[in-house]
């Protein structure tokens, strides 16, 4: 068979599984074809960029780390772990720079979803040239059983991996990115990050920079360490526990794809926002307030306070944060918090325990002059959810 | 050092079956001085553990923060499991803009004096 023909089969075969796993990331909701094919493209560039990092190594063995790993590291543990986080982290770091660059040059990101996507696009762009060689390789090389297992070990598993690892890092990347606005909500949540103080500190950043770097941070040693792993688990020849990572990490990237905080627009025109009829001393009590009864499980009550205030606020994208995680935290509909839930062995939803909704319903039924026993079957499972909660203020 | 505020609670003589007290509270209720002045609250209505009904009076409350208006609706659920009933009188606007807002004036309503808040409660 001619090289070229071989090329040619490859890219072919490479190219189905690209085909289904973009059908399955993208079916939801509808992109511009043309960025699309832009963040592919520049998920093939990532591979070639690879090469070239390598090739130059090649050149000035001085600077390669994996010939210093091959040199100094002789316990075959820490020389395979060593090996596989460096490759983590060259094709981590390559992988999202792609993301970033377009994003610099457009306005490719609005959601933390959008982020999220274009990554996995990215990903699957770099598993497709990844692919194309490899199947090249088995073709010249090994029996056709082999050919078939390389192909469905990797347009399935390799290239799902490859998706998880960029995924989880371009979520981060749009947490990142709506620093200002995750940072306040995560703020009035009562939430301390100690990493960020500490970034803050050491470069004189303002906390939201500082919360910026620290989520980029977060993602690529998270990136990282599971590229290693799954590397190292087949290094292993640990099949089952590979499978195992791949289906709940693609499971919890589904997750995070259906979720309404995921899916909010949070690039705004300055010019087109407007103004707050609230003071701001008084909206910072509510939202502290808001952050509190969030954190004890009150999302309905903190919807209703949400939906007042975007009456006042219309264009706070905090307020609109609080909403749809508090929207995400009672969704019993989301399949793969279910999925996931049924493979971790736990509910992953939250029970809401509101009180001013509770009460309100009460006297409603006071009014409506209900039957006791009618009352009290209508509130039964709520006063015993309410006794535990009641406790919250005990002093 | 705590931010003054004061927490009176007045004795007033209503129907037979039924304690009305009016708390009137002064100041700024913040994180310094919240928990401590939110007990005397709470030793009243383990004191008085059916019917009890209270008047918030808030002419002098320039604050309340979060955790205080988490106090007001453990306050109002407690008071209301028990029978009683609780209401506001004559609330400054910033504060009323809070507590509709947070929807607690669905529960607790705000009249304009004390006499109007004593007429609506003991109905």
């Amino acid at each position: 068979m001619s090289t070229i023909l071989l090329w040619i089969i490859s890219g072919f075969l490479a190219l189905v599984p690209v085909l289904i796993w973009l059908y399955i990331i993208l079916r939801d909701k509808k992109h511009d074809k043309l960025m699309l094919a832009i963040v592919f493209s520049g998920g093939i560039l990532a591979t070639i960029a690879v090469f070239a990092i390598q090739w130059v190594w090649d050149f000035v063995p001085e600077i390669d780390p994996f010939r210093w790993v091959e040199n100094n590291i002789d316990d075959p543990t820490y020389y395979y772990v060593s090996i596989f986080v460096l490759v983590g982290v060259l094709e981590e770091i390559v992988k999202q720079g792609m993301v970033r660059y377009v994003d610099t040059k457009t306005v490719l990101i609005q959601t933390i979803n959008d982020s999220i996507r274009f990554s996995l696009v990215a990903a699957l762009g770099f598993a497709f040239a990844e692919n194309i060689v490899y199947f090249k390789t088995v073709m010249l090389s090994a029996p056709i059983q082999e050919v078939i297992v390389t192909f469905l070990f990797r347009s399935i598993f390799t290239a799902c991996a490859h998706m998880i690892f960029s995924g989880i890092f371009g979520y981060f990347f749009g947490i990142a990115k709506f620093s200002i606005d995750v940072s306040r909500h995560r703020h009035w949540q009562g939430k301390i990050y100690f990493g960020v103080h500490a970034i803050g500190r050491i470069f004189k950043l303002p906390f939201a920079h500082a919360f910026k770097e620290y989520k980029i941070l977060q993602g690529l040693i998270i990136a990282i360490v599971l590229h290693a792993i799954f590397n190292y688990m087949l290094q292993l020849n640990l099949i089952i526990p590979t499978i195992f990572l791949v289906v709940i990490g693609f499971l919890y990237l589904l997750y995070l794809l259906k979720r309404k905080a995921g899916n909010l627009i949070l690039v705004t025109d300055i010019d087109e926002k407007r103004k707050s009829t609230m003071n701001k001393r008084d909206k910072d009590v509510v939202l502290e307030l808001m952050g509190m009864w969030f954190d004890q499980k009150k999302y309905v009550d903190v919807l209703h306070i949400c939906e007042r205030l975007l009456e006042r606020d219309p264009d706070n994208n905090v307020v609109k944060l609080f909403h749809a995680k508090a929207q995400d935290k009672i969704d019993k509909e989301n399949p793969y918090n279910k999925a996931l839930g049924a493979v971790l062995g736990r509910n992953r939803t939250d029970k809401d325990v509101n009180t001013i909704t509770y009460y309100r319903q009460k006297l409603e039924a006071d009014k409506k002059n209900l039957p006791e026993k009618q009352k009290k079957r209508l509130f039964k499972i709520v006063d015993s959810k309410n006794k535990k909660e009641n406790d919250t203020y005990k002093l | 050092m705590a931010t003054p505020v004061t927490l009176t609670i007045e004795d007033v003589q209503g129907a037979a079956d039924i304690t009305l007290k009016i708390i009137k509270i002064a100041g700024q209720l913040d994180e310094s001085n919240v928990d401590e002045e939110a007990k005397k609250v709470y030793t009243l209505i383990e004191q008085n553990p059916s019917k009890l009904n209270i008047i918030l009076d808030l002419e002098e409350l320039e604050y309340m923060n979060s955790k205080s208006i988490g106090y007001l609706t453990d306050w109002y659920g407690k008071v209301f499991e028990n029978g009683g009933k609780v209401v506001i009188a004559k609330a400054k606007p910033n504060i009323l803009d809070i507590l509709e807002v947070v929807g607690l004036t669905q529960l607790i309503k705000n009249y304009p004096t004390v006499e109007e808040a004593k007429a609506a409660i003991s109905q």
